[in-house]
Order: C-alpha cells, then structure tokens, then sequence
C-alpha cells in the first residue's frame, strides 16, 4: 500500500516525527523536511539553516526576533513551533555513537532541550 | 516596522537561477532593509555542496514567478510597498527565473553551504544591506551554479520598511 509521506507528516506525532524507521520527517519555515540521518554534530543554525534532530524534528529559527546592539536573536522553532525562547544559535551536538543534544545560545546563555523534547531548560 | 517576507517551497530550478529578485519602490518611498536569507531543500539524501549569491541586477530584469511580500504582522493593514509582478521590475518582486534577464549583475555577497544543512544568513545589524527607494538596480538570491538536485528548493528573505 502506498503512503502519502506528506498527509502522513501533517498529522504524525512530532514528538516521535518518523513515519517509518528510515526516514526523518520535521518541518520548517512551512517546509515539511525529509532526511535520512540527523544533522552531523557541531552544526550550527545560523548559517546552517536546519537541525534535524535525532527524532526528525526540525529545528530552525523563526521570524520573530529581538533586537540587541550588533546581533539579533530570533524565536526558535520545532517543526514550526514556537519554543518560546529567542537565540542567537542553535547548535546540534551528537557523541559517537550516541544521542544528540540541541543547545541554544543566547544573551542569556546557553539551554538545553530536554531529554521529553517539551522545552529548553 | 513592518516586517515582510518573500519565499517559496517545493521549487524546481532550471540551473543557474535567480531565486528571488526585489527591488525597491520609486523615491519617495521607504528602503528596504535585509534581515535574513535561507535556502534548504526539503527532500534530499545526498550530500553536497552548493554555491550561493547575493547580487544586484541593472536592467534588463529576469522573468520570474510573481510572489506577493508576506506580511510577518497579519493584522497590519498596510500592504508593502514592493508587489508582484513576473517582470522582476524596480518595485517589483519574484521567485524563480524562469529566463534571466541580460542586465548586468554585480556579486555583493558570495557563500556555499551543504544542501543537507541549508543556508540561513542573517546579517549583525551593522551589516545589513539597506537597497533605497529608487534605487535602479534589482537586489537578488542566486545560485551561480546549477544544484546536484534541483528539485524541492525552498528559499526565501525577510525584509523591513524602513
């Protein structure tokens, strides 16, 4: 039976983003993003523009943003969604052979996405 | 400020492209300052490389799909200065050339990025590029060569009125 990836990936559970065990699907900036591994470690959005975390969902920067003296901070989005947390950077790093970790940085400091993938802590 | 935004998804280039081409209102107007590019792929398994510029174009302009600038406030009840058109005219903006225009273009910003990661630039405000009202060239997102893939491109710019 065929399956329509992308009708799939409207209504799939993003906190488990696979629609099989191959295959990484997120969203971002309206975008539903295909992949087949997580981003490499030590990839940092910007300049990257996606981080495709280890369960497929896709972290970007969104259009809201904050104004500072010299740099911006912008609203950081999961699969579209509002984290509810502005930064300069989003930074993916992975161990060998293990999970990965999504950090952001901002004038603030740096948070942590937590290990539920509800919020950055 | 009355922030704007221009982009498409879903694309499939020809080659060496004009992804986006905007200019700026006939003066007296408002400028138009940069905030943010990005340009990903959303479908793609291989690894690669891909060159990517920001230019001015002087007449003659590329043909482009018409887009009309997204407004990053809805409730704003003023449309942006800049609309769209297919002919990638001053005023005017577009996505994807479909036939490049014979005008001259001048690089001002040279980048690559790997199509996996995409490529999200966001300029420190003291390095923002402002285009002003009237200003004769057109301001583009090019790639100066053709992608490995090019199909399910998406891209787009973020620009405010100032």
């Amino acid at each position: 039976m065929s399956v329509d990836n992308t009708a799939l990936s409207d209504t799939v559970d993003r906190n488990r983003s696979h629609d099989d065990a191959h295959l990484l699907i997120g969203k971002a900036l309206g975008n539903v993003i295909r992949r087949e591994d997580p981003t490499e470690s030590y990839v940092c959005c910007p300049p990257a523009c996606y981080i495709t975390a280890d369960d497929g969902a896709v972290f970007t920067m969104g259009f809201d943003y904050i104004e500072y003296p010299h740099k911006y901070e912008f609203m950081v989005l999961r699969n579209d969604v509002p984290m509810g947390q502005f930064a300069e950077t989003i930074e993916y790093r992975r161990s060998a052979g293990g999970s990965g970790v999504v950090r952001i940085f901002g004038r603030d400091g740096v948070r942590v996405f937590s290990r539920n993938r509800r919020a950055f802590i | 400020m009355r922030e704007f935004s221009v982009s498409a998804g879903g694309v499939t280039v020809v080659g060496a492209t004009t992804l986006i081409t905007i200019g700026a209102a006939a003066a007296p107007s408002v400028n138009l300052e940069f905030l943010r590019y990005w340009v990903g792929q959303s479908a793609n398994a291989t690894s690669a490389q891909q060159r990517i510029e920001l230019a001015t174009k002087a007449s003659v302009f590329p043909t482009v799909t018409s887009v009309t600038p997204a407004k990053l406030k809805p409730s704003d009840p003023n449309a942006s200065v800049v609309t769209g058109a297919t002919t990638g005219a001053i005023g005017t903006t577009g996505t994807n050339a479909s036939a490049e225009g014979a005008g001259s273009q001048t690089i001002v910003w040279d980048d690559a990025f790997n199509v996996l990661n995409g490529w999200l630039h966001v300029p420190t405000p003291a390095e923002t590029r402002v285009i002003p009202a009237g200003y004769a060239s057109t301001y583009e997102l090019y790639f100066p060569v053709t992608p490995g893939t090019t199909t399910n491109w998406a891209f787009g710019l973020v620009y405010r009125e100032v």
